[in-house]
This record gives structure tokens, C-alpha cells and sequence, in this order.
């Protein structure tokens, strides 16, 4: 009885105090002009990620061992620094996601209830966007600890889903 | 009955009647007749409660019948609330009508997780109400929870809101906050606390009523949004195509990885 009483509270207590702190989070953010929302000045450029394609590539690194004078260190070092310089590209383009999905979901907000079935698109887009990043940091946390291989694949199809269903609604209701 | 309780009870009947007036005299009356039909019934019903002796079993069944009907009449105030919030956007409303049934199942599914918290019912505690407070306080939890998920949608997107709407939430949260937080604490407190937490609960109800009753206006239910432009299809094709340049570049990324 106590361990379900301790469970109950533990549930409804996280539950509720989760659902405030989003909800809290949510205004504070909205009040102070999100940084999500596209301004006139921002610009999205996609060359500014080639330098991911890569940054994370073995042939390097192969090609690093294979150098007279190289020593374990040496590719210790240049995993750390190209692990620490993709981060930077991956949280610049989560940022941009963010950006173009506030952008979509201003569009949506104030388009005709023909588009009420893009708003279970951005739900549902979002929620797998948040779960798929959230994979793809662990397995980077994973790689450089030396376990596994960074795996973007799961991400590529949501961005793709999400790019052809926009696309796809776009051009319906310009039509 | 204290007499600060009494006090305290006069003070939400005029204060309910002074919000009733509000929303006559604003002409709001006509577009929150749910928030105007409960406080009409929770108005008629104190002056009646009022002549019961406080602890008889008549004024035990006047309580359960009357708590019901609030309930009933909460749940019809709460999706007033979400149809009312996204009326002014079609693509929002489309969607709010198709999510209310999930939203509510998740606010159920929520609350019934705080049942088990006073399942135990303590010495002098009459069984009855016991129970019947466990299940006001676990419908309280839903109207609770089903206004913060509605208010995470409305944030979630940039819309604007009717100040009034603003106000009718923020009053509903208050009080369902308090009112589930109290009568939780009544069932696990014991009965020499029953007072003191009735005078709180007295305390909050009163709070939130003068909210409503300063916070509701005519002119704050003027907020103008545009809605349904075409020319928006224009920047949705241009924000897929942005999407499709991140889509490509993650792509290369994970050929090259």
C-alpha cells in the first residue's frame, strides 16, 4: 500500500509540476519575443552546414594513422575536436529546425481550416524531431566514447516527412 | 460555522453575484454562458446551503448533489474555454475539435494517478464523504489538467489571445489548484483541520472571483488576428524548400558518416 501511495504521489506530483513547468517555460519564452521566430534580418543558408558531411568521416582519421610521426594522441585529439566542432553545426541546425517549425507553426495559426490537419503534422513532427535528436546525442555521447557510429539516418527521414508534408499542403492550398 | 468563515462565505456569494453583474453589464454573458451558468447555479445555491445545518446529513446529500452539478457545469466551462480560445483561428478550432477527446483522456489519464493518494480513511472520517471528495478532487485534477494542456497549445503557437480568455484560464487554474490541493488535504488531514483548510479553500475561491470580476471587460475581447490568407501558401512553400535544404544536408551528412 505505501509503495503505491509513493507512486501516486510521485506520478501526479511529477506530472503536474512537468505540465506547469512547460506551460511556465512556454510563457516566459513567448514573452520575452522568442528567439524561434524568424525576423527579417535571419537568413537560412544551407552552405553554412557542408562542413558537417566530413567532420566525422574515417577516411581522415585512416588517413591520419597512416602519417609518419603519428601517435595515439594525435587521433585522440583530432576526434575530440571534430566531435566538439560538429556539436556546434548540429545545435546550429536544431536551432534553424526550430526556427522554420515556429515559422510553420505562424502559418498554421492563421491559415484556413482546410490546414487543421497541419497542425497534427507539426504535433506529431515535433514530438519525433525532440525524440530523434535526442537519440542521435546520446549515440554522439556514445562515439566519442568510442561506442558505435553516429547514426543520423532516423532524423533525415523525419526532416524528409516533414519537408514533402508541408510541400504537400503548400501546394494543395495554393492551388 | 466561524464566524470568519461566515464571513468568508458572504464574501463569495456577493463576490459571485458581482461577477454575474460583470458579465451581464459587459455583454459577456452571451459569449461565456457556460462561466456565466455556473457561477448563475453556484449563486442559487448558497443562499439554500446557507439554511442547512453544517453538519447534518441533509446538508452531506445538498453538498453531493450540488458539487455534481458544479462538476458537470466545470467540464462544459473548460471546453467553452478551448473553443473560445481558438475560435478566431479555423485551421486551430478544426484541430481543437478533433484533439478535445485526447486531451480530456490525458487529463483523466493524469488525475486517476492521484487516486491511490488517500485511499486510507482516517478515524472519525465519514467513509461517504471521504470517497465523494476523492472523486471531486479527482475530476477537479482533469478540469486542472485539460486547462494546462490547452494552455501549452495556445503558447505552443503564436496566436493572440482574447485577454478575456487569458483571464477566464488563469481565474479556472487558481481555482481548480486550490481546490484539488485542498480537498486532498481534508481527506488526509485530520478533522481539527477541516476548518482552517474550508477557510483557505473560502480564501482562494474568493481570490479568483475577484479576479474574473476585475479582470473581465468589454474591450478586452477586441483582439483582431488575420486568418485563412492564401498568400500564406506562398511562405509554406517557401519554408518547406528551407527544410528540404536541411533535409539534403543531414543526408550528405549521414552518406559521409
Amino acid at each position: 500500500m505505501t509503495l503505491w501511495i509513493a507512486l501516486s504521489w510521485a506520478a501526479l506530483g511529477g506530472s503536474l509540476a512537468t505540465l506547469l513547468g512547460v506551460v511556465a517555460w512556454m510563457l516566459v519564452r513567448r514573452r520575452r519575443a522568442s528567439v524561434d521566430v524568424i525576423d527579417e534580418e535571419w537568413v537560412f543558408d544551407i552552405e553554412h552546414y557542408r562542413a558537417m558531411e566530413t567532420l566525422l568521416a574515417q577516411e581522415d582519421l585512416v588517413f591520419l594513422q597512416s602519417q609518419p610521426g603519428y601517435r595515439a594522441e594525435i587521433g585522440e585529439r583530432w576526434k575530440r575536436e571534430r566531435h566538439r566542432i560538429f556539436r556546434l553545426y548540429f545545435a546550429e541546425l536544431k536551432r534553424d529546425f526550430r526556427r522554420l517549425h515556429a515559422e510553420a507553426r505562424r502559418l498554421v495559426a492563421h491559415a484556413d481550416a482546410e490546414s487543421a490537419d497541419l497542425v497534427w503534422m507539426l504535433l506529431r513532427q515535433r514530438w519525433i524531431f525532440a525524440l530523434r535528436t535526442a537519440n542521435l546525442q546520446v549515440r554522439l555521447a556514445l562515439a566519442w566514447a568510442g561506442i558505435g557510429k553516429v547514426d543520423a539516418t532516423p532524423l533525415i527521414e523525419l526532416l524528409e516527412a516533414m519537408r514533402a508534408d508541408v510541400s504537400r499542403h503548400a501546394t494543395l492550398h495554393a492551388a | 460555522m466561524a464566524a470568519f468563515e461566515r464571513i468568508l462565505w458572504y464574501a463569495n456569494f456577493i463576490t459571485t453575484l458581482a461577477v454575474l453583474v460583470r458579465l451581464i453589464q459587459c455583454n459577456l454573458w452571451r459569449t461565456y454562458r457556460s462561466l456565466f451558468l455556473y457561477w448563475l447555479v453556484q449563486a442559487a445555491e448558497t443562499p439554500i446551503m446557507l439554511q442547512v445545518p453544517l453538519k447534518s446529513t441533509i446538508y452531506d446529500h445538498m453538498y453531493y448533489v450540488a458539487q455534481t452539478v458544479n462538476l458537470i457545469l466545470a467540464i462544459g466551462v473548460v471546453l467553452e474555454l478551448y473553443r473560445e480560445a481558438l475560435a478566431r483561428h479555423p485551421a486551430l478550432a478544426g484541430f481543437g475539435r478533433r484533439s478535445v477527446l485526447v486531451l480530456i483522456g490525458s487529463a483523466a489519464l493524469l488525475a486517476a494517478t492521484g487516486i491511490m493518494l488517500d485511499a486510507t480513511v482516517l478515524p472519525g472520517q465519514s467513509v461517504i464523504v471521504h470517497r465523494f471528495l476523492t472523486l471531486e478532487r479527482t475530476v477537479g485534477l482533469i478540469v486542472l489538467a485539460f486547462l494546462l494542456l490547452v494552455s501549452g497549445i495556445l503558447l505552443w503557437f503564436p496566436v493572440n489571445i482574447r485577454r478575456n480568455v487569458v483571464v477566464y484560464i488563469t481565474g479556472f487554474v487558481l481555482f481548480y489548484s486550490s481546490r484539488s490541493g485542498g480537498l486532498l488535504l481534508v481527506n488526509l488531514l485530520p478533522r481539527a483541520a477541516l476548518q482552517p483548510m474550508s477557510i483557505i479553500l473560502l480564501g482562494c475561491s474568493l481570490a479568483c472571483l475577484l479576479l474574473w470580476t476585475f479582470g473581465l471587460r468589454k474591450e478586452s475581447e477586441d483582439v483582431t488576428t488575420v486568418t485563412g490568407n492564401r498568400s500564406h501558401a506562398a511562405a509554406l512553400e517557401r519554408l518547406s524548400e528551407q527544410l528540404d535544404q536541411i533535409n539534403t544536408a543531414v543526408a550528405r551528412f549521414a552518406r559521409n558518416s
